[in-house]
């Protein structure tokens, strides 16, 4: 039982004083046994401490705090993730294309991704690219899909020149361009995404809240543990370390949802932050659009893969960060006064 | 419940609540167990303040790591572990300056209430 109640509070402090807080329990409930709200209060300031980051470490606060923003992001990430489960299937993309591309002879290229699809095919030489979007509008239509009307790419924002337009039912996007002139072939291409689902922003925001309290709870753990380690320093490097890889796979992750939620509609296809299932990190939308996309350092991909080092580097760190004699000598009654005026 | 702040020769050493700067006044005259500070802090206190024991051994893990408290000796009373703790040099210095610092306020609020006006002795 005993052991029960002290679960809420964090290893050190069990080790250290688990028995005495039971000791000292029972002593102040006398010849009675512990009330329930006794009990409770236990619990409840062992959870207490479990928030509590180490006093007069400004380091180790700074260190939590990046945990917690972390740790939100992540938490973040998954919850999105969550919500694109509830994703409506989009239509087979090959099934597609022979029903609404212009039909050459030739295959379309592409298919279905996890959440989105992307297939072009050539149009006739000699047809007009304003030709071809039009007709494959009109076979959308017939299919049920509510149209948008025809728009025009000169070219200058840096896609080829075009001819395009959206499609959408009540649960997928869809973009259709036609470029007349894409390095010489007459492409046309439609790429769809499903619709956000009414569950996708609380999902979002529940696993925010999660991933703030788990990442703080992790983050002051970790300072706690590092404090008490025999060779802090190596720990707290390696976590400086961590924190900092996984911070741009956070930040960029975070622009990219706000971005995604934000987005006027029809946003495009690239702003989907799980495009291709769980990602961590931002999308080539927001690369480009900080003009990060081409011979940057790191590729949005690279962005994507760097937290898992960065954690892997944090948790190796905690590994490392065994208790040293520090907090044992507590126990012996000899320890030296820490911080006894020089 | 109000924060004070614990120095140590001008230094910050630890912000502390009412209870952990009572929990160190207990401790100032002798070593005492869990339950030993306990019911000392409720008598120091007038019986204002009752300590749990989740924040009782949360306050002296923070006191222990900042030296102020040290563990004095362990007991066996009937095959149960007490463990006495005792203020530490240093503990015993913060105390002093904090119970100063109290003294100077506690002068200072007497002194101007006494120039309150229309109070026998005050400015008239």
């Amino acid at each position: 039982m005993s052991r029960m109640l002290l679960a809420a509070y964090p290893a050190r402090l069990r080790r250290k004083h688990g028995a005495e807080l039971i000791e000292t329990l029972v002593e102040m409930a006398g010849s009675d046994r512990p009330t329930r709200a006794e009990k409770g209060w236990l619990v409840l300031d062992g959870l207490r401490e479990r928030f509590r980051p180490p006093t007069r470490r400004p380091l180790a606060l700074v260190a939590a705090i990046l945990a917690l923003l972390i740790g939100g992001a992540l938490g973040a990430a998954a919850g999105s993730w969550l919500g694109t489960f509830g994703y409506a299937a989009l239509p087979d993309a090959g099934a597609l294309s022979q029903r609404v591309l212009p039909q050459t002879g030739g295959d379309p290229v592409g298919g279905n991704s996890d959440n989105y699809f992307s297939i072009s095919g050539a149009f006739p030489d000699g047809a007009d690219a304003k030709q071809a979007a039009e007709q494959t509008r009109q076979k959308l239509a017939a299919e049920g899909w509510q149209t948008g009307p025809i728009g025009y790419g000169d070219g200058v924002d840096g896609i080829l020149a075009n001819v395009h337009f959206t499609a959408q039912t009540s649960d997928a996007q869809l973009d259709v361009y036609a470029y007349p002139d894409a390095n010489g072939a007459q492409v046309i291409s439609l790429s769809g995404w499903p619709k956000r689902p009414a569950a996708y922003v609380p999902l979002t925001i529940a696993g925010t809240l999660l991933g703030l309290a788990a990442g703080w709870l992790i983050g002051v753990a970790l300072a706690h543990r590092i404090q008490a380690a025999r060779q802090p320093r190596r720990s707290a490097i390696l976590t400086t370390i961590g924190l900092a890889l996984a911070i741009p796979s956070a930040a960029g992750f975070i622009a990219s949802l706000l971005r995604y939620l934000t987005a006027n509609d029809p946003l495009r296809m690239s702003e989907l932050v799980h495009a291709n299932g769980f990602a961590f990190g931002p999308t080539i939308e927001l690369m480009r659009a900080l003009d990060l996309d081409s011979g940057s350092l790191l590729a949005p991909g690279d962005l994507g893969q760097l937290w898992i080092w960065g954690f892997a580097l944090i948790a190796v760190a905690a590994i490392l960060a065994r208790p040293g004699n520090a907090s044992a000598s507590a126990l012996t009654g000899e320890r030296v006064d820490a911080g006894q005026p020089g | 419940m109000h924060r004070l702040t614990l120095y140590l020769v001008g230094r910050t050493v630890l912000a502390v609540q009412e209870p952990t700067f009572l929990i160190l006044t207990a401790l100032a005259a002798r070593p005492l167990h869990g339950y030993g500070i306990v019911q000392s802090v409720i008598d120091l206190s007038d019986g204002e303040v009752k300590l749990r024991p989740g924040t009782l051994y949360g306050a002296l893990d923070r006191l222990d790591q900042q030296g102020l408290i040290v563990v004095d000796r362990e007991e066996s009373v009937d095959g149960r572990l007490r463990r006495y703790y005792r203020l530490s040099d240093s503990g015993a210095v913060a105390l002093t300056e904090q119970a100063e610092r109290l003294r100077r306020r506690a002068t200072a609020a007497a002194t101007q209430l006494g120039l309150r006006p229309g109070v026998a002795g005050g400015a008239a």
